[in-house]
């Protein structure tokens, strides 16, 4: 967002690219849901292009600005006689030009957008829809200001990286008074907890317990490759530092027994993409730009690369951020050198390092399936790498499910804004989950894991989530000393218990495509 | 300029229409008025008074009957991919969107038929009757969004034209609400049915101006178990052009004969990096199908005809692998084309199979007296052609001359017994166009039809109808 105008103008010729041809709504997960224009890419497209720079409609007779100046051809017939049809015996309408909206009237499909990439990989013009729709939530946050939970959490915790750490600290100790722990609740809740009071929304959500000792303090203690090796930066993100640590830890020993320092600055903060996304740019600019320091002084210290772990940290350090800095060649410049260093830690191990697991079973003889998170199928275009780090394993099995690439509903923080549209775009993926009777769902996007965990829970499948990288490091530890998976005959399918479905969370529990009527499209508090 | 705070519709009617479909079916704000304001068409926008999305039959025949009382005119959608403007509300009042009735009633693998609703999404049909070895042949463009009940009432074409003809071809019957809002059924479940005139055929292709259809009746195909495609490039049009009517000639039908020419080409290497050979002209895309002995028999023949044809390089699929990528350029074609300008407008003039070399030459003539960048491709098999005129909406001198060079297009199809629209229809795009090809009695005629059916002038007003000179 350059000092002055609007963070959309940069944008505004990628607007006019929209043919509104309408691919999108062939993988839009929220269209899906509501069958509705207003809630696919193009229909938001529309909507920001009205709002900030609306096409002329020269085509349309009626419209009173069709100002005709014939053209004269070298030998052309004569245009005919446009105006409206004789036949037509109804009342024509006076047509406005453009409606009143009133620019508050867009938050709903403007923050309603999941931000899964589905419709940039469909769309055959090339439409940044992403840039652009977060670029019109900037403008929008500009103007209306942002709820206070999303400021206190985007601008206040998510921005200061000493509250994050204290905050989770804090929590470690503290989550036992207002969260239930699940592991004595629920067969499958080891490790997750639910908020004991009833908070508005989110009191049946399942969370990952915070970490007692976060990811920068446990590494500290590791130790490292013995003799010559090469040296990776990490960045972990928020959710791998303070809840998900085992995932940095899993990927640091993986790579010192291959003779790889990793080395993980504690002045990382967030990647920005909460902020950049739910339309904070200033804060998302700061972050940025202090991550892109830190990028660069380790690449100058000759370290090969910045792995990442969690898909949307990966995709926003690649390329997600260089909407940011529309109209700043330079800083581009420099992003697209450090992001050309940034590599998700499976496409590593794969591509570079050639990974072979350690000699031990892995998760007894599991039935294992690949969730694909949308930021690094899409975003950053790993596809395989994760799939083949699987069959690699031993005593796994892996079974591919319908539709994998498909967004879970997680997307951030979007579960707290839209929770019925969460729940059923994620009930898709556990119908998919349950066809494969798969009893681990291994993906590498702590945000997906954290979806997903809740979904497993609330509809009873009896499943796990773990993130592959979790997996691959079991290979290296005798049973006894691996992750336990709880081990079941066959997965149930989803909402197979009245109270757990879907069903009773949303209106109407909508299998297959729900329709708005099924969809009480309310926005939470935010 | 006046702009409109408030829907055209009185308090009374907007909750009429939310106690039939329900509150949250019924959308009358200016977020959905605009986002129902507009189609695939570009150039074209104008809002609904509202949008209401039914569920049912019964709700459609509600709707109807509660306009027809209030003199609303209804426009009807379904994904809303229209090429022609057939679902920009023209005249205001009311959008019935059927995105929600989207079920497939039934599918007989005896009988060869499926009964679905509209909204059902085509390609979602097509996996679903080929997972039970059957086969829906029309295809078209947007067929992964677009809507059966949409193909039928525009009677969308496609790839496979040539061979299997298009949506007509596949609808038996049709359950609809007339304007009154009664509910009839046309045709049956069977093949055979002289029964009464042809309303069926007659329904379909009616762009929404006579009925809106609530089910339908389709015929389906075993599907043919075996395929193979086949690519040649040629250093001239004419003599890719020449092959098309030496293929059918020799007796092969295939369901795929698609052609593209040099700015295509050039679009898709320049966005694509296919490693296309240099100094193209026109490429074909042939593909054969159905059982195995018979696609190897016409196989042979592709290569027979394609050997004497002049093309200076061509190359046959026998694998699924090597078919993906025969196939990427086709595929490439529209993204490569549309990310030159802004705005890509979609024309399908099409004319008898042997004119098709004429066609190409009045088209390079078009696009450079009015200095227009046109890329054409298209269905070449049944002379189904898409010239694809690159623009900017914002430039208004560009939009005269390409006003003009469609004008002058539709008389160069005409002139050469072809037709304006093959597959994308009528609706407002060609409209005023519509007489040239028709002439004033059938305009007429037809206008007497459109009033049996729709006395008051309701359905899709300002539509498919045509102007009188």
């Amino acid at each position: 967002m350059s000092t002055n105008g609007r963070a959309i103008d940069p944008f505004l010729a990628d607007l006019d690219k929209c043919l509104r041809c309408g691919f999108c709504m062939a993988v839009c997960p929220t269209y899906a849901e509501t069958a509705r224009e207003d809630y696919v890419a193009r229909g938001r497209l529309n909507l920001i292009q009205q709002q900030v720079k609306p096409l002329p409609v020269p085509f349309l007779a009626e419209d009173p600005e069709h100002v005709k100046e014939p053209y004269k051809p070298p030998a052309a017939g004569e245009p005919g006689n446009g105006g409206s049809n004789g036949a037509d015996d109804v009342a024509e309408q006076a047509q406005p030009r453009n409606l009143a909206i009133n620019a508050r009237d867009i938050r709903e499909p403007l923050f309603s957008c999941l931000g899964c990439l589905a419709c940039e990989t469909a769309c055959p013009s090339g439409v940044p829809v992403t840039a652009i729709v977060s670029a019109a939530r900037a403008d929008f946050v500009g103007r209306y200001g942002m709820s206070a939970v999303k400021r206190m959490a985007i601008q206040g915790v998510l921005a200061h990286p000493a509250f994050l750490a204290w905050g989770a600290r804090l929590a470690s100790f503290g989550q036992g008074l207002f969260f239930q722990n699940l592991s004595r609740q629920l067969p499958d809740g080891a490790g997750h907890q639910r908020p004991r009071c009833r908070l508005p929304l989110v009191s049946r959500r399942v969370f990952p317990r915070a970490a007692r000792v976060p990811l920068a303090t446990r590494l500290r203690h590791l130790p490292g490759p013995e003799g010559p090796h090469r040296r990776v930066a990490f960045f972990p993100g928020c959710l791998l530092s303070v809840a998900y640590t085992d995932v940095g830890v899993a990927l640091h020993n993986l790579l010192a027994k291959r003779g790889v320092a990793m080395i993980t600055p504690a002045e990382w903060v967030c990647c920005g993409l909460p902020a950049q996304v739910h339309g904070a740019w200033a804060t998302a600019r700061q972050q940025v730009l202090h991550n892109l320091k830190i990028m660069e002084a380790l690449l100058d210290a000759g370290v090969e690369r910045v792995l990442t772990a969690c898909a949307s940290c990966g995709s926003q350090l690649a390329h997600h951020a260089a909407a940011l800095f529309a109209g700043e060649p330079a800083v581009q410049g420099r992003l697209q050198r450090a992001a050309e260093h940034v590599q998700d830690a499976t496409a590593y191990l794969v591509d570079v390092l050639d990974f072979q697991p350690g000699p031990f079973v892995v998760a007894g003889s599991m039935i294992v399936t690949y969730h694909d998170p949308c930021h690094l199928v899409r975003g950053l275009g790993v596809r395989e790498q994760p799939r083949e780090l699987l069959r690699r394993l031993p005593g796994i099995h892996p079974v591919e499910m319908k539709e994998a690439d498909r967004c879970c509903g997680g997307a951030g923080i979007y579960f707290l804004e839209h929770p019925d549209l969460s729940a059923t775009i994620r009930h898709h993926k556990l119908q998919a989950i349950a066809q494969t009777r798969a009893q681990l769902v291994a993906t590498a996007c702590p945000a997906c894991m954290m979806q997903l965990e809740d979904g497993l829970v609330e509809e009873q499948m009896g499943a796990e989530t773990v993130h592959i990288l979790q997996l691959l490091d079991d290979s290296e530890h005798p049973p006894a000393e691996q992750r336990r998976y709880r081990s079941r005959t066959a997965a149930c399918s989803p909402g197979t218990t009245q109270s757990s479905s879907p069903g009773e969370r949303v209106a109407a529990a909508g299998t297959g495509n729900a329709s708005p009527a099924n969809l009480p499209f309310r926005l939470c508090g935010f | 300029m006046a702009v409109q705070r408030e829907p055209n519709l009185s308090p009374g009617l907007r909750q009429q229409l939310a106690r039939i479909v329900g509150a949250e079916n019924c959308l009358t704000g200016p977020v959905a008025r605009e986002s129902y304001a507009y189609d695939s068409t570009p150039g074209y926008r104008a809002f609904p008074a509202a949008v209401v999305l039914p569920a049912s039959t019964e709700e459609v025949a509600k709707v109807v009957r509660l306009c027809a009382e209030a003199g609303l005119g209804i426009t009807p959608r379904g994904a809303g991919t229209n090429l022609s403007g057939g679902t920009v509300p023209v005249k205001g009042g009311v959008v019935v969107c059927f995105t929600r009735m989207q079920k497939i009633v039934s599918v007989d693998a005896a009988n060869q038929t499926a009964v679905v609703e509209p909204g059902v999404i085509t390609a979602r049909f097509h996996q679903v009757v080929e997972a039970q070895g059957l086969f829906f042949p029309p295809d078209p463009g947007s067929q992964s969004v677009s809507t059966l009940g949409g193909n039928v009432a525009e009677n969308a074409g496609g790839l496979r034209g040539l061979k299997y003809g298009v949506t007509r071809d596949y609808v038996l019957g049709l359950e609809a609400v007339l304007a009154d809002g009664s509910i009839i059924q046309t045709g049956s479940e069977t093949l055979k049915n002289v029964t009464g005139y042809n309303l069926t055929q007659l329904l379909c292709g009616s762009e929404g101006t006579l009925a809106l259809f609530t089910k339908l009746i389709l015929r389906l195909v075993p599907r043919p178990p075996a395929r193979r495609s086949f690519l040649a490039y040629f250093a001239d049009i004419q003599r890719a052009a020449a092959t098309v009517p030496a293929l059918v000639e020799a007796g092969v039908l295939p369901a795929t004969l698609e052609i593209m020419d040099r700015i295509t080409l050039q679009a898709v290497e320049d966005f694509a990096h296919l490693g296309l050979p240099g100094g193209l002209a026109a490429m074909l895309l042939i593909e054969v199908d159905g059982q195995p002995a018979q696609v190897e028999a016409e196989a042979a023949t592709v290569e027979v005809v394609l050997s004497r044809s002049g093309a200076s390089e061509w190359q046959a699929a026998r694998d699924e692998s090597t078919r993906n990528r025969i196939w990427s350029a086709r595929r490439a074609a529209l993204a490569a084309l549309s990310r030159r300008r802004p705005a890509t407008i979609l024309e399908d003039v099409t004319v008898p199979r042997r004119q098709i070399p004429a066609m190409f030459a009045t088209i390079q003539s078009i696009a450079s007296r009015y200095q227009l960048e046109i890329g054409t491709f298209g269905h070449a098999g049944d002379g189904n052609l898409h010239p694809t005129i690159l623009c900017d909406l914002r430039d208004r001198k560009e939009i005269n001359r390409v006003e003009a060079a469609v004008a002058e297009l539709f008389d160069a199809a005409l002139s050469l017994g072809g037709v304006l629209s093959g597959e994308h229809g009528i609706g407002l795009a060609k409209n005023r166009f519509l007489h040239r090809q028709l002439g004033q009695t059938v305009i007429i005629l037809q206008r007497d039809i459109k009033r049996t059916f729709d006395p008051q002038g309701l359905l899709n007003p300002g539509k498919a109808l045509g102007v009188i000179p």
